[in-house]
């Protein structure tokens, strides 16, 4: 049960970082104290976890076959990976590190199911792209809407804040449904624990992390978001949320930094592209990129060594 | 559904209530500008002068009742400054009423009367822009669309601009002394500045709506 804590690091690192992506824009812009914006999170990541997370889990396990020290490999150097790339401060997706830990080992056992993986590549081109045509259409469509709306502008802006709340609730469902396969998901391939047991243990550890560890990153990544302007934000949020949601209905993990990071991207297109800053962009894609291949290196050579 | 939206509710009446009394400002300073150019210098009253000041300092009290609600009952962090820059803007406009009055009172300054229709058409003019800029940023509050609005309050200015030059250029051709002809000046380029305090509070409204358009 021991091999169970680097599963429990991730989720805690995944739920620090990541619950800045929904719930970030509400607490930096003090529409919802930080206390509030974890209770919130934590309830409607777990009620994602439980109620659509299962898909995620069968998708991981298509990958390639696991037994217990492999299970427990793949989790460590994506936790490893994880930690690395946020040292370098530079945007990782715990999704990418795990499949790309897990893509590792079936390399190595000469076990890989290419379709799945075509399956979970495919999907990662498609977060980033995916949200920056939601956010374009849904800025366009929503804006007209509230335009329209027979509301002040005192009015209109405190809908908006309340709609970023509901956004973030509605992310932090997203985000539990379509990440926790991440967490303890390689476990219950292995027997270890049961699918249910998995999904309760990856909810409740990101919930962990959103308790005990998010404040700091939620407002740097909120107040970065903010600067768009609250209609901005709240068009990103839902955006990434609506996106993360889709590959969760498909089982395929995918990462809520990137999701949020098209959605900016589709407001800097349509607010002109000399909005967008190009190095931030190359650092994205360096992390896009870095995260399966070092995740994938470290366990291919993790279970290689011990093989050996 | 009002009761959700109580507190903007609140606000949004009392800048309502703020743009009325610089209404009621605006029609009460040109009576007493009006009562002032007409009146010898030794049957002027203050009375007047001093009622705008009321209006003036009124103002001023509903404005920092609002500066007070969106920060202390932490209203609307994302736009509570530039609110407050607008209307900070348009507080210039009843102030620039009541010290051009003050000027003219305590200066005695005598306007001769070859000058007071030009006058008269440099004030209706420069409070023309006052209306527009009342309608602008009463419009902007309720969303809708002011930027022909705001063209006017442009045009309006620039046409102050020229007749406020004109009018200095008569000035200095009459034929009283050097003194007087300074303080006529004084008294038209402060009349001229009304259309640029208006002007200002166009220019942050437009900046807003721009930055703020979804």
């Amino acid at each position: 049960m021991f091999r169970l804590i680097s599963s429990l690091f991730m989720g805690w690192a995944l739920g620090a970082n990541d619950s800045a992506n929904v719930f970030g824009p509400a607490v930096a812009s003090h529409t919802l104290k930080h206390s509030r914006a974890v209770v919130l999170c934590s309830l409607f990541l777990i009620a994602g976890a439980l109620l659509e997370g299962g898909e995620g889990l069968r998708t991981l396990s298509s990958l390639t076959t696991q037994n217990l020290d492999t299970a427990f490999a793949a989790s460590l150097c994506a936790a490893l990976t994880v930690s690395l790339m946020s040292f370098l401060k530079l945007p990782v997706s715990t999704s990418q590190a795990m499949a790309g830990a897990i893509i590792g080992i079936g390399l190595h056992l000469n076990q890989l199911n290419l379709q799945g993986l075509n399956k979970i590549v495919i999907c990662w081109i498609g977060t980033p792209l995916g949200t920056i045509i939601v956010s374009i259409i849904l800025y366009k469509i929503l804006g007209w809407f509230l335009e329209k709306l027979p509301i002040n502008i005192f009015t209109q802006f405190t809908l908006v804040k309340y709609a970023i709340i509901l956004a973030g609730c509605y992310g932090s469902y997203a985000l539990g449904a379509n990440n926790v396969a991440n967490i303890a998901g390689v476990y219950a391939e292995t027997g270890l624990i049961t699918p249910f047991q998995a999904l309760l243990i990856g909810s409740l550890s990101i919930s962990f992390g959103v308790i005990s560890y998010s404040k700091k990153i939620m407002i740097t990544v909120g107040k970065d978001l903010v600067k768009l302007d609250p209609f901005s934000s709240l068009i990103a949020l839902i955006s990434s949320a609506l996106v993360i949601h889709f590959y969760a209905k498909l089982g395929v993990p995918v990462s809520s930094s990137q999701a949020i990071i098209g959605a900016v991207l589709g407001m800097g297109i349509l607010k002109g592209l000399q909005t967008i800053r190009f190095r931030v962009l190359l650092r994205v894609f360096i992390g896009w990129l870095g995260t399966p291949l070092i995740a994938g290196f470290l366990s291919y050579a993790g279970i290689s060594m011990l093989s050996f | 559904m009002a009761f959700f939206w109580k507190k903007e509710q609140k606000i949004i009446s009392k800048i309502e209530k703020y743009l009325e009394l610089v209404i009621q400002a605006k029609s009460f300073f040109f009576t007493t500008i009006e009562e002032l150019i007409k009146t010898p210098i030794e049957k002027r009253k203050i009375d007047s002068v001093e009622k705008l000041h009321q209006y003036e300092s009124l103002a001023d009290d509903i404005r920092r009742e609002i500066e007070y609600d969106l920060y202390n009952k932490a209203l609307l962090p994302e736009i509570r400054g530039e609110i407050l820059s607008i209307m900070e803007s348009m507080d210039k406009i009843p102030n620039r009423f009541q010290s051009i009055c003050y000027q003219i009172f305590l200066q005695r300054i005598e306007i001769p009367e070859i000058i007071h229709s030009s006058l008269f058409h440099l004030i209706n003019e420069n409070l023309e822009t006052v209306d527009f800029i009342i309608k602008a940023t009463s419009g902007f509050y309720y969303k809708k669309d002011i930027f022909s609005l705001l063209q006017e309050v442009d045009k309006a200015e620039s046409l102050c601009d020229h007749i406020e030059r004109d009018l200095i250029h008569q000035v200095f051709q009459l034929d009283i002394n050097r003194a007087d002809m300074i303080l006529l000046k004084e008294v038209i380029v402060q009349i001229g500045l009304i259309s640029d305090k208006a002007e200002t509070v166009a220019d942050k409204l437009t900046i807003t709506i721009i930055k703020r358009r979804p």
